[in-house]
């Protein structure tokens, strides 16, 4: 749709396309054939892998000749454009993109390589991505604020508007607030919480205006602000407490407390449950009840753990119980996930703006 | 051009902290174990792992904890036990050069190869 | 010409890519620490099974030219594969082998013992698994080749088989 408008960078597109398939079938490699330490490995041997890669690659090497043999870049048209314009936005959210995709990737793939070259194994964990992330997602989401108003070949720096600047120091007003309510005031988190609620102020503002013009655009922007935003404030604000309880305990820390209140039986078609039943109260004596269940089932012997989560549109209430060997008392997790549910509702309105854009695209033909 | 480059600068510079402060021990064992990987399970930490090998090494944290050894010494104690791999966060060093290095090359790279292509243009 | 050197290095880059994936899928994902130099036995304090005295490891490790640690559970099978094994090595008197019993439940384990034979000469207990930790074990079984000076020469993972045997037979004479 993007590249409709205007005929430029056709091979990187091209690319970008081919890239993208081919990345999600070397998800699949990776999760699946053995090679990396994985839940979702079912793998005994090899084989299944072996042949994964070898499709993975015959197709790389397939699209690596259609690229290289059929495809020429149109350099017919070479149409100025200057450094304030949308074709440059688009290019820095690529070449930002890009980054965050080889930071995953290679965080991914490294320990693999290291271990086939040097015998020695290490593990990429949160601390890896967060470190090389975190610095680079701040001036993306300011350029994120900018880039969707400007115009396409040409902008001019109009008048700053007063709107724009009270939604940037209001902006910055709550991620004071937020940064001195968690205890941790530094540069990183005011900017970070500033720039996420920037972003989401302005798309939010372009979101509920009037004006029709490019609405699954506003929708998707609106969304993907929404994203981060929630993201960003679930986990700030996210507590989790395990602790080991006995039927008929309670257990009290800062804002809740758990009362263990009792067990039940039951039996299934080819399991038996023991379903806990808690008490979650807070401090106004609100209270809500959570039935974690343990599920036993025969062949062959296995143990299973069900949570039970209460959602509502301002928090998660997650409970999980699990058996401690040879013990009377059971190991009780209790997770406060606050605006869990608004991550998953701006997921949907990214999707729906692209339904919308298609369809947008139909209707105007 | 030169008040991005300005920008990515200053935020290399600065001390990357969690997002949240610590506040006693409990939180400090979830946090330890949350960067420990639990040896035993598929891919899980030990923050994350009900497995024999998990508990007891909470309780081991815990207690070197109690004896007053911080938050590095821990990892360090780990790793001299267990090797790198215990750890979800790969040390600096000449074998983890690349991982480090590479993708902010690649953000360099990018740059350089979008800079050019607008200077034609213009 | 410039695009045929491009993809030159390109089908270059991804043939190594190949090989090393090939490679790694055939490596196996079990983790063994190396053990780059040897380590000397960390100070534990621990409860025998049967008496129940605590009793510490300055206690244990004294007056033999060797020993052997090996750590076990009534609940691991393996530990049961093995077991002949130590069986054997017990009837070597020059050196004195010390049962860990792991994360198990004291009648249990004391079943175990009455069923397959006791050939430990001592047997202390790791009731939350601490110790093994320290010692820097992470799963059952495990079994740690000690000298006189109380300095860990080898570390078996996994139950013993007959080649760890033969090995460690070679390393008492």
């Amino acid at each position: 749709m993007v590249l409709e408008k205007r005929l430029f960078f056709t091979s990187w597109v091209v690319i970008l396309s081919i890239v993208t398939f081919i990345l999600s079938l070397s998800g699949t490699f990776l999760v699946r054939s053995g090679i990396l330490n994985s839940v979702h490995t079912f793998a005994n041997d090899p084989e299944r892998g072996i042949f994964i890669l070898i499709f993975l690659f015959v197709l790389i090497f397939l699209s690596l000749i259609i690229f290289f043999v059929f495809h020429k870049e149109n350099n017919k048209k070479i149409v100025k454009i200057y450094w304030l314009s949308k074709e440059t936005s688009i290019l820095v959210n690529n070449w930002f993109l890009m980054y965050f995709l080889s930071v995953v990737l290679i965080g991914t793939v490294y320990p693999i390589f290291l271990e086939v070259l040097s015998s020695e194994k290490i593990s990429v964990g949160p601390p890896f991505y967060h470190k090389l992330i975190i610095p680079f997602l701040i001036p993306f989401l300011l350029f994120m604020s900018i880039g969707p108003n400007l115009n396409w070949i040409k902008s001019k720096i109009k008048k700053v508007r007063i709107e724009i600047i009270i939604l940037f120091v209001i902006s910055l007003l709550v991620s004071l607030l937020i940064s001195r309510k968690i205890g941790s005031v530094n540069l990183i988190n005011i900017v970070l919480i500033s720039a996420a609620f920037y972003l989401f102020f302005i798309t939010a503002k372009d979101f509920f205006s009037k004006k029709f013009k490019n609405y699954p655009q506003k929708i998707s922007h609106f969304g993907f602000s929404l994203l981060i935003l929630s993201i960003l404030l679930n986990s700030i604000f996210s507590s989790e407490v395990i602790t080991n309880l006995k039927v008929g305990e309670k257990f009290s820390f800062k804002e809740e407390s758990i009362t263990f209140e009792s067990i039940e039986n039951t039996k299934s078609k080819n399991y038996r449950s023991i379903i806990g039943h808690f008490k979650i109260e807070d401090k106004q004596k609100n209270s809500i009840q959570l039935k974690p269940e343990l599920r036993i089932y025969d062949q062959p012997f296995t143990i299973t753990s069900e949570a039970d989560i209460k959602t509502t549109l301002y928090y998660d209430k997650f409970l999980v119980m699990n058996l401690v060997k040879g013990n009377e008392y059971f190991n009780v997790r209790y997770q406060f996930k606050p605006f869990m549910i608004w991550i998953w509702i701006s997921t949907l309105l990214l999707i729906i703006g692209g339904i919308f854009s298609l369809f947008k695209r139909i209707y105007e033909k | 051009m030169k008040l991005l480059k300005i920008f990515l600068i200053i935020f290399f510079i600065f001390n990357f902290t969690q997002l949240n402060s610590v506040e006693n021990n409990n939180e400090l064992i979830n946090k330890i174990s949350k960067n420990i990987r639990c040896l035993i399970c598929q891919g899980q930490s030990v923050y994350d792992s009900q497995s024999d090998f998990a508990l007891s090494m909470k309780l081991v944290i815990e207690k070197k904890l109690n004896e007053g050894l911080k938050e590095k010494e821990i990892y360090e104690y780990l790793i001299d036990q267990y090797g790198q791999w215990i750890t979800y966060d790969p040390e600096f060093n000449q074998k983890t050069l690349i991982l480090w290095t590479l993708p902010i090359l690649l953000f360099i790279i990018g740059g350089a190869i979008i800079f050019r292509k607008l200077i034609v243009l213009k | 010409m410039k695009n045929k050197i491009l993809l030159f290095t390109i089908v270059l880059f991804f043939i190594f890519c190949f090989v090393i994936l090939f490679k790694g899928l055939n490596n196996s994902n079990i983790y063994v620490p190396k053990t780059i130099s040897e380590k000397t036995l960390v100070n534990f304090n621990s409860k025998d099974l049967f008496s129940e005295i605590e009793i510490s490891s300055d206690q244990i490790f004294v007056g033999n030219e060797f020993y052997i640690l090996n750590i076990w559970s009534s609940w691991c099978s393996p530990c049961r594969d093995e077991h002949p094994q130590l069986m054997q090595l017990s009837k070597n008197s020059s050196v004195k082998l010390i049962g860990l019993n792991y994360k198990d439940n004291p009648k249990n384990a004391k079943k175990f013992i009455d069923i397959l034979g006791n050939p430990y000469s001592m047997i202390i207990i790791d009731e939350n698994g601490t110790i093994s930790i320290e010692l820097g074990a992470y799963g059952v079984p495990e079994t740690y080749i000690i000298n006189k000076d109380k300095k860990i020469i080898k570390k078996f993972i996994g139950p013993l088989s007959e080649e760890s045997i033969e090995e460690i037979n070679l390393i008492l004479k």
